[in-house]
């Protein structure tokens, strides 16, 4: 799974260099436009709709690994 | 300036990995606008939805914002919300503003091909960081096109779209008239 995420992240960003512990506003900087494209493409990725609401709690790569396991879904 | 007109101070760094970081440019501009030093102006807290307030000063009204190459931050005396974008080149405007916008966002876009898409953005997330909500309400649920199709217009607010450097797009919300001074850090 974070091979996907890293592979996500650099498409929609450029960004590098991704590990579990990384956050996405201090360590990535992203802002709120990178985090709806990068929403975008776990849902093209993953065929399903993610409630904006429920991604402002992730803060760090684990913390997405976490939900996409509480929600069932596993990379294909 | 009209007597109603309140004064927002717009403070604006180049941004980049290795520089300042976001935390440190908000104390040294907080400062300047304030006068006040950083130990002065106390713990920068957040509140149930994230928005950030200084614990000393909660009268002093702000909202930061970073895209691209630049930082900015504004302040008044009257609660407000700034964003700022950099049109980025690999985004699909269509599918993000069908999959976040509202329909009527969406439906004006779609006759210009979605040209204004970084503005429709940036007026909405102005208006979630006026609120302090951020985008935990769905962005969907609110338009910043009202019912004649007028953009940006969404009641109760004025939205002011600011020219800014080529490629962005910036856009300020508060419930009053502002009138922008422009300070370099």
């Amino acid at each position: 799974m974070l091979q996907l995420i890293q592979d996500i992240i650099y498409n929609v960003t450029g960004k590098q260099g991704i590990t579990y512990e990384t956050d996405f506003v201090q360590d990535l900087a992203l802002n709120s436009f990178d985090v709806m494209n990068i929403i975008s493409a776990f849902e093209d990725h993953f065929d399903t709709t993610i409630p904006t609401r429920e991604v402002w709690h992730l803060h760090q790569v684990k913390d997405v690994i976490d939900y996409l396991a509480q929600k069932g879904f596993t990379q294909p | 300036m009209g007597a109603d007109r309140i004064p927002a101070a717009i403070f604006r760094a180049p941004f980049s990995e290795g520089g300042p970081g976001s935390h440190a440019l908000l104390l040294r501009a907080a400062s300047r606008y304030s006068g006040l030093s950083p130990a002065a102006l106390g713990e920068l807290r957040t509140g149930p939805w994230g928005k950030p307030s200084f614990s000393q000063v909660p009268s002093l009204h702000f909202s930061l914002t970073h895209s691209g190459q630049w930082w900015l931050c504004a302040f008044a005396s009257v609660p407000l919300g700034l964003d700022l974008q950099i049109h980025r080149s690999h985004a699909d405007p269509g599918r993000l503003s069908r999959r976040f916008f509202h329909p009527r966002e969406d439906a004006w876009l779609a006759q210009n091909r979605y040209r204004d898409f970084f503005d429709v953005w940036c007026a909405k997330e102005s208006w979630v960081k006026y609120t302090g909500h951020g985008f935990f309400d769905d962005p969907a649920t609110f338009s910043v096109v009202d019912e004649a199709g007028n953009f940006p217009a969404l009641e109760g607010v004025r939205l002011r779209l600011l020219p800014f450097a080529p490629g962005y797009s910036l856009c300020l919300c508060a419930r009053e008239e502002t009138v922008v001074e422009w300070h370099d850090l």
